[in-house]
């Protein structure tokens, strides 16, 4: 190669670099697509109306335990038996194992000037994609005697 | 002698082309086609319209002291579910919320014509069952121009057992209050 003239080896180096260069950022765009569509499945993969409802109904659970069960009344089956309807139409028609547990931790106006007390309510879901774990607490006015 | 001018131009030849065929090739692979069955975005915008008509469905008009004094029925869904009125639940649902302009689903109201609704309710007596709450009419179930339904479904809390349904399961539950499952089937036929 002896012949040939050499003074434009350091452009077609450059340009050679360049393309590189460019490559590489058309690797990052197309990438990019990918990016966006995985974040929206992932997005739309999660379930956010059926975790609502189910925060929902768990809560009317809480109110009817706390107005009618704690009150005196011995209903913890009927309490069970709400538990157990929950959990098992969610197994079979929402394929999702649902867990919940309220907390006894109340006083009974202690301090007797106390008038708002709470309660723990915690939610697990797991429908095999999405895992959910909630702790909430539930206010309320004592209506202790 | 060989003549071996041409060598850097080869080279350069080789190197110009890998580069294009790897940009050919980067080109082609980032587009992606979306099918129909891909997009579910109107499906989206549907179902969280729906359950949120649900969700108001089940909400009580009065909250005068329903956390103290448990009320059989409280509210609109719960009194539908209760004495399976599948009238009411389509009004509601349809008429009064769906497609009403005034209510939740005003953009819908531009197309809002044709929507069936099915509905079932789950429960567990001494067995998971469940029973017809509405059905749209045979004629409807034409599925030549359907556009994809969605599923929505709604826990209801009831103070006792849904009365007027045809199953004998259903009756023998006790009359302690029930936790069911509403499904319904949204699509625009």
């Amino acid at each position: 190669m002896e012949g040939m003239n050499t003074e434009g080896q350091w452009i077609i180096m450059m340009g050679f670099l360049v393309s590189l260069g460019i490559f590489f950022l058309a690797i990052v765009i197309s990438q990019s697509t990918l990016v966006g569509q995985t974040t929206a499945e992932g997005v739309l993969e999660f379930p956010k109306n059926d975790i609502q409802d189910l925060r929902h109904i768990i809560l009317e659970v809480e109110n009817f335990e706390r107005t009618h069960c704690l009150s005196g009344g011995g209903c913890s089956a009927i309490r069970g038996n709400m538990t157990q309807q929950i959990q098992q139409i969610s197994l079979y028609r929402k394929s999702a194992i649902v867990n919940f547990t309220t907390s006894f931790e109340w006083n009974c106006g202690i301090p007797a000037t106390r008038t708002k007390t709470a309660r723990d309510v915690d939610i697990h879901y797991n429908n095999g994609v999405t895992i959910y774990d909630e702790k909430t607490t539930v206010f309320f006015v004592n209506s202790c005697p | 002698m060989v003549n071996d001018r041409a060598q850097l131009y080869t080279m350069e030849g080789i190197a110009a082309g890998l580069i294009m065929l790897l940009t050919a090739y980067l080109v082609l692979g980032s587009t992606s086609v979306y099918t129909p069955g891909d997009t579910h975005i109107t499906d989206m915008q549907l179902e969280q319209v729906g359950s949120d008509i649900l969700r108001v469905m089940d909400t009580p008009l009065k909250l005068n002291n329903s956390l103290v004094d448990y009320q059989p029925t409280r509210t609109d869904l719960e009194l539908i579910v209760n004495t399976t009125d599948a009238w009411a639940f389509n009004d509601n649902f349809t008429s009064k919320y769906l497609c009403n302009n005034k209510a939740v689903a005003r953009e819908i109201n531009v197309t809002c014509t044709g929507y069936q609704t099915n509905a079932f309710i789950w429960y567990r007596g001494n067995f998971l069952g469940s029973y017809l709450l509405r059905y749209p009419s045979p004629t409807l179930l034409n599925l030549s121009r359907t556009e994809p339904g969605v599923r929505l479904t709604h826990w209801i809390h009831t103070g006792g057992p849904p009365g007027n349904t045809p199953n004998a399961e259903n009756k023998s539950m006790s009359p302690e209050p029930q936790e069911l499952l509403l499904e319904v089937v949204i699509w625009k036929a």
